[in-house]
């Protein structure tokens, strides 16, 4: 009889063990399933259009990317920040045979300034000239509603952590991007080929934090292109040069 | 001691030496293709790229001031195995300095301040600090060999293995431009670095087994020829009976040697504006460092007068001839890291068509100055056993000041087989004064302190090329500034930028030439303070 009774209780507490795993792997499934792809872009685009101002740094890495017909200055990289609706400064380098140079340059609008390479003196450029990181990075017409647009083949890869994030994860999206209207937008240095894409957006509040652009190269290694953004609404101003000569 | 067997091991300890040495100038022919590399800015990382040179003096004759005394203490054998083992970890870290090394100091710093700081300059960083723990080591190997010759040879027979190991130190450093030209012209410029790591390796293996039994008879240890208390009279036989080293003292020596540096170093970045230049001019950056560097120098010598194991016995400053010769080494040492910094910056400015070419270029012609040198020393020692330190000195300085005389007639045009004269007639000069220099502190020392008085000679010579590099760079980059904004204000469009800076660039090297003859020409005045005492036989 007791044995009978022992026996039973062993059998409801095996029983009530499973039932409860059942439950917390229930609960566990209960998790909302990650939003679709052109979703957690789409809040990205909107969520970066409705920052007041964020750092970025752009970087190329594989084959060099001129800035002059002569294919002597290559771009680098570019670090600055962007404060909006239309105003950036950033520093950008360059590099010509044997030589590493930086230029600072500001865009308000489509007004631009940038440093001598030698003396570090302002001068206005006529609009249209020069790499005026303000007009990249506008609301309407800047990277952000490209990436929005001119997407396709948008995958989840899923959750990934970032070396220059720590501590935070992300989502991990890839897909292809149309590179005519990059092209236009970034003086002809990257596209005007499709592209690889990689995006890694951040759950929940859907900051971008980084853009991997990869331009495949029938010639070369291809050309691999890093946007990281970061410090995101921070008490940024950019003014004009204080003292820059007068348009030439 | 067998001499056959002291004489091996004088051989085995010197090849470090060489190696350590060779580094002290092995980067100048390769430095611009570095700074290309690392992606260093030509504005804003020209005069901390110059700390790569300057880094590497400046830990270099720091080590120097007290290594040799800490193997008093430590054993001799022991502290130079871990001075090789730093110049090899060094040379590794230099080595990698630009890869997992920078990106693992780039983790840490966003880690510890939430900043992104450029890889570029934090490259650049990095590479610096590897630099200057391979010159701590370096450095160290010299005065603890020094002092290893002073324990394997009776004092009347030391002063030739302490000539070898100063030679062997001088050698290196005129060679090292010429080795980095050669192995960058066929080889990416880390390996370099690479290479000193089979050489130390087998170096650590054969001097572990030479030195056994130097550490056996108590090599170090206060088994030393001079007994503290003739080192420094003022202090009683009780008070030095148990070794105490000077840590508070190489701290001083080392502030005063590094504010120094820093002092002499200090400047705008290249395109600094007008504003910057005139609300901070150079000497006002200067001024505090210097201040500073003075102010450890006093408290250093007054905590020497009173320590009684000194890393530098002062009583060697009151004989007859020392300190004016020092003082010539100190002027020559300047002149000479002149010639040495500014031809690669002429060459690869305005001369060569690539940075390989530069390296290879500016690793040759520079062996028109050294190579004089080396051979001119010879004649240099002859002269002054016959004519006494003052004749052979002064017609070498002469010729140093017409040498450098002649760079300032250089063009952006003027050929290489042009230069090679100029810079012979220069390198001769040096070879005649280096010399009867060297030999007039040596003879000056008494036999027991000749391990410190050869090892102060190179000091002083290492800070002088310091204080030139050092000079070259911040007053290179404060003059490129102020002839930018004077050449170039106004309608920068119509300029060509590119000879504009050409033209600054020779500009600013015919001016810190011409210092460096100035510098030459007031070596002649503690040159005519050396007395012509008969020359001490070793």
């Amino acid at each position: 009889m007791m044995g009978d009774r022992c026996a039973c209780f062993h059998r409801f507490g095996f029983v009530s063990f499973l039932l409860a795993i059942v439950i917390l792997t229930g609960c566990q499934n209960r998790q909302p399933p990650p939003p679709e792809p052109q979703d957690i872009v789409a809040r990205s685009a909107a969520r970066m259009e409705s920052l007041a101002s964020f750092r970025f740094l752009i970087e190329r890495q594989g084959e060099p990317a001129f800035l002059d017909q002569e294919q002597t200055l290559s771009f680098r990289r570019t670090e600055g920040y962007f404060v909006a609706p239309d105003r950036a400064w950033a520093v950008v380098r360059v590099i010509a045979p044997g030589l590493v140079a930086e230029v600072q340059v500001i865009g308000i609008g489509e007004d631009y300034w940038e440093t001598q390479l030698l003396t570090n003196a302002w001068q206005r450029l006529p609009r249209g000239q020069g790499f005026n990181p303000a007009l990249l990075f506008d609301p309407r017409t800047g990277f952000t509603p490209i990436l929005q647009q001119d997407l396709s083949g948008l995958q989840l890869s899923g959750m990934e952590t970032l070396d220059a994030f720590p501590g935070k994860t992300f989502y991990a999206l890839s897909g292809k991007l149309d590179g005519k209207r990059v092209y236009d937008l970034s003086y002809g240095l990257m596209g005007p080929a499709e592209m690889d894409v990689r995006l890694w957006i951040e759950p929940e509040i859907f900051n971008l934090a980084r853009v991997i652009l990869f331009e495949p190269s029938l010639a070369g290694e291809g050309r691999t292109w890093q946007m990281d953004f970061w410090d995101y609404n921070q008490d940024l101003s950019v003014d004009p040069p204080a003292a820059s000569p007068p348009l030439p | 001691m067998k001499n056959s067997s002291a004489a091996l091991r004088i051989a085995l300890i010197s090849l470090p030496i060489f190696i350590g040495a060779l580094d002290v100038t092995v980067v100048s022919a390769v430095l611009p293709q570095v700074i290309y590399d690392l992606e260093i800015p030509l504005q804003s990382g020209l005069d901390d790229a110059a700390w790569l040179v300057s880094g590497y003096l400046l830990s270099y004759s720091i080590a120097m001031t007290f290594m040799g005394r800490l193997s008093d203490w430590a054993g001799r054998r022991r502290t130079y195995l871990a001075a090789l083992i730093i110049f090899a970890l060094g040379s590794y870290l230099v080595a990698v300095a630009d890869q997992w090394l920078s990106r693992l100091a780039w983790q840490v710093v966003y880690l510890l301040t939430q900043t992104r700081v450029d890889p570029a300059q934090l490259s650049l960083n990095v590479m610096i600090a590897a630099r200057m723990i391979q010159a701590f080591g370096g450095g160290a190997m010299v005065p603890v060999g020094m002092a290893l010759a002073g324990d394997l040879y009776p004092p009347e027979k030391v002063a030739r293995p302490l000539g070898l190991i100063a030679a062997v130190d001088t050698a290196g450093w005129v060679v090292g431009h010429l080795y980095g030209g050669v192995l960058t012209r066929f080889f990416d410029w880390r390996v370099i670095f690479w290479l000193n790591l089979p050489v130390c390796a087998l170096a650590f293996g054969l001097i572990w087994i030479a030195l056994k039994p130097v550490d056996r008879h108590g090599g170090g240890r206060g088994d030393l020829h001079t007994p503290p208390e003739k080192l420094n009279p003022g202090v009683s036989k009780g008070a030095a009976r148990g070794f105490r080293m000077d840590w508070l003292g190489a701290f001083m020596i080392s502030a005063c040697l590094a504010f120094f540096n820093l002092g002499l170093g200090s400047s705008p970045d290249l395109t600094a504006s007008l504003s910057d230049i005139q609300r901070q001019p150079w000497l006002e950056r200067a001024l505090p460092f210097l201040a500073l560097a003075l102010l450890s120098l006093a408290l250093f010598i007054w905590r020497q007068s009173r320590h009684p194991f000194p890393l530098v016995p002062l009583t060697l400053f009151r004989q007859q001839n020392f300190s004016p010769a020092l003082a010539a080494n100190l002027m020559i040492g300047f002149s000479l890291f002149t010639a040495i910094a500014g031809v690669p910056v002429f060459v690869n400015t305005l001369a060569a068509k690539t940075l390989q070419q530069g390296a290879w270029d500016s690793g040759w012609l520079l062996s028109a100055l050294t190579v004089p040198m080396a051979a001119a020393s010879l004649p240099g020692g002859w002269l002054a056993a016959k004519l006494g330190y003052r004749f052979p000195s002064l017609l070498g300085l002469l010729l140093a000041v017409v040498g450098f005389s002649q760079m300032l007639t250089w063009q952006i045009a003027t050929p290489y087989a042009l230069m090679v004269p100029h810079l012979a007639l220069a390198g001769i000069g040096f070879g005649l004064t280096m010399a009867p220099a060297a030999a007039a502190v040596l003879n000056a020392s008494p036999p027991g302190e000749r391990g410190a008085a050869s090892a102060l000679v190179i000091v002083f010579r290492l800070v002088g090329m310091t204080a030139g590099v050092s000079t070259l760079a911040s007053y290179g980059v404060y003059r490129a500034d102020a002839l930018s904004l004077q050449w170039l204000s106004g309608s920068a469009q119509a300029v060509d930028l590119i000879h504009m800076g050409m033209q600054i660039a020779l500009q600013v090297l015919h001016e810190t030439f011409g210092i460096a003859a100035l510098i030459c020409g007031l070596a002649f005045f503690p040159i005519m303070l050396l007395q012509n005492i008969e020359l001490k036989k070793g």
